[in-house]
């Protein structure tokens, strides 16, 4: 009896000791989730948005959304390491928020249920809870609810990697999301699309740019490392895009409301758009190509 | 209550603590003072965040603001850590787009911005009236709550 209690107090003591070593190695990251512990010497949080709200600065009423682009339920079973199966958990997740724009509603469930499978084999058990199906089967045709729901998964997703110290996992994870949310724009526009269309998709430049800083932070993990080599391509286009520059000029009006005018316009031609379309696609590929 | 139980029971409670200590500023910019009540049109912005910071240490947020939008940002920390010094800046040029020094730290601004861009918002507890008796006391949750509404276009 005694030699059983002393083993179950040197458990709780070591998870206690694990515990602690982790909050403190957390005091030392940044993080693009909810809550973040702030280091004394970096005492950056990058806020980076979801996909549904990078769809949503995107995809306007005029444009007719093709179902064809999202990556199928059935390569799922392909994704047996934990690169593939973190960068195609993100890639799922846009997938996710990009059906429920649609009025087709029948692959939602098969999403979500690939999702939860893919969570579990990362270790993130609970994120998609049985309260989160519920709400979705009751919510199937009201397309708001559906994105809301999208979003609070996403950030509770992140919310949990960056509690329990695995910010590397969460940038294999918000990769995937990312890379998934540009090929979906990308790919539902062409470049007759009006000039403030296109631009809008190259405006995600500095998205990517917020959530590539972020990435860095953790490149001495072999995973985020190959990850980040793998991106530099998309990187370099967007850093080689030319911009016409007016002064940013500041005034108050009468309200105290700021308005701030002028700054940096990228200059949209169709050779650009292209390049990064191609290298979207290509990485793309690799990501959800396993089989 | 035997001894090996009262053991057990501090065990699991120093653990839940040590969890919670990560935790305990998750959706504080949801809460009391980072809420707006007028709402104007604007809907809640989801890069709003959160976070564990430093007394009296600047702490730098980075984020998209996109053109064309109207933007309501509230900034909020725990009772007795106020007021609080924010600076926006625009983050390739660092040129000084606002600092709400000269609104006597107003905790809230509206501003409207016409090309997309990153910006830095630079926070500061300066935790005028904190009694800081340890460590523990240095770390304190802020919040920064934005909302948007797109700009309505003009003419006819």
């Amino acid at each position: 009896m005694k030699i059983k209690s002393l083993l179950i107090y040197s458990l709780l003591i070591i998870l206690g000791l694990v515990q602690c070593k982790s909050n403190k190695r957390s005091e030392t990251n940044e993080s693009n989730s909810e809550s973040t512990v702030i280091s004394t010497e970096e005492q950056v949080v990058y806020m980076l948005p979801a996909p549904d709200e990078i769809f949503a600065e995107i995809f306007i009423s005029d444009i007719r959304l093709d179902i064809q682009y999202i990556n199928s339920v059935d390569n799922a079973v392909n994704y047996i390491d934990v690169k593939s199966q973190a960068l195609n958990l993100g890639v799922y997740i846009t997938d996710f928020a990009y059906l429920s724009v649609f009025d087709n509603t029948a692959n939602e469930l098969d999403y979500l249920k690939t999702i939860k499978e893919l969570t579990d084999k990362v270790n993130l058990y609970g994120v998609v809870s049985e309260g989160i199906i519920e709400r979705i089967n009751a919510n199937l045709l009201i397309k708001d609810s559906l994105n809301k729901i999208s979003r609070e998964l996403y950030y509770k997703m992140s919310q949990i990697l960056e509690n329990s110290d695995q910010n590397n996992l969460l940038v294999l994870v918000s990769t995937g999301a990312i890379i998934e949310a540009l090929y979906l724009a990308i790919n539902n526009i062409t470049f007759k699309h009006s000039a403030d269309i296109v631009e809008r998709v190259l405006e995600q430049k500095f998205v990517f740019d917020n959530y590539y800083e972020f990435a860095q932070q953790y490149s001495d993990d072999v995973y985020v490392k190959s990850v980040l080599s793998q991106l530099s391509g998309i990187k370099k286009i967007f850093d080689d895009f030319s911009y016409d520059e007016t002064n940013i000029k500041v005034t108050k009006d009468k309200d105290c409301f700021i308005i701030i005018e002028g700054g940096k316009e990228i200059i949209v031609t169709e050779d650009v758009y292209l390049k990064l379309k191609e290298k979207i696609i290509d990485i793309r590929m690799m990501f959800v190509d396993k089989a | 209550m035997n001894c090996n139980k009262k053991i057990s029971i501090l065990l699991i409670a120093l653990l839940i603590g040590s969890v919670s200590y990560a935790q305990r500023c998750n959706n504080f910019h949801r809460r009391g003072d980072c809420k707006i009540y007028r709402v104007d049109g604007f809907e809640p912005y989801g890069q709003a965040r959160s976070a564990l910071i430093e007394v009296k240490k600047p702490t730098t947020f980075k984020a998209v603001f996109y053109g064309q939008r109207d933007y309501k940002i509230v900034l909020c920390t725990q009772y007795g850590y106020y007021p609080i010094h924010y600076v926006i800046s625009n983050a390739d040029t660092k040129e000084i787009l606002y600092d709400n020094q000269e609104d006597d730290y107003v905790e809230s601004v509206g501003f409207t911005i016409d090309k997309t861009q990153n910006l830095i918002i630079e926070i500061t507890l300066m935790a005028e009236k904190a009694k800081v008796k340890d460590a523990f006391d240095l770390r304190v949750c802020a919040g920064v709550n934005i909302y948007w509404r797109k700009v309505p276009r003009m003419g006819f």
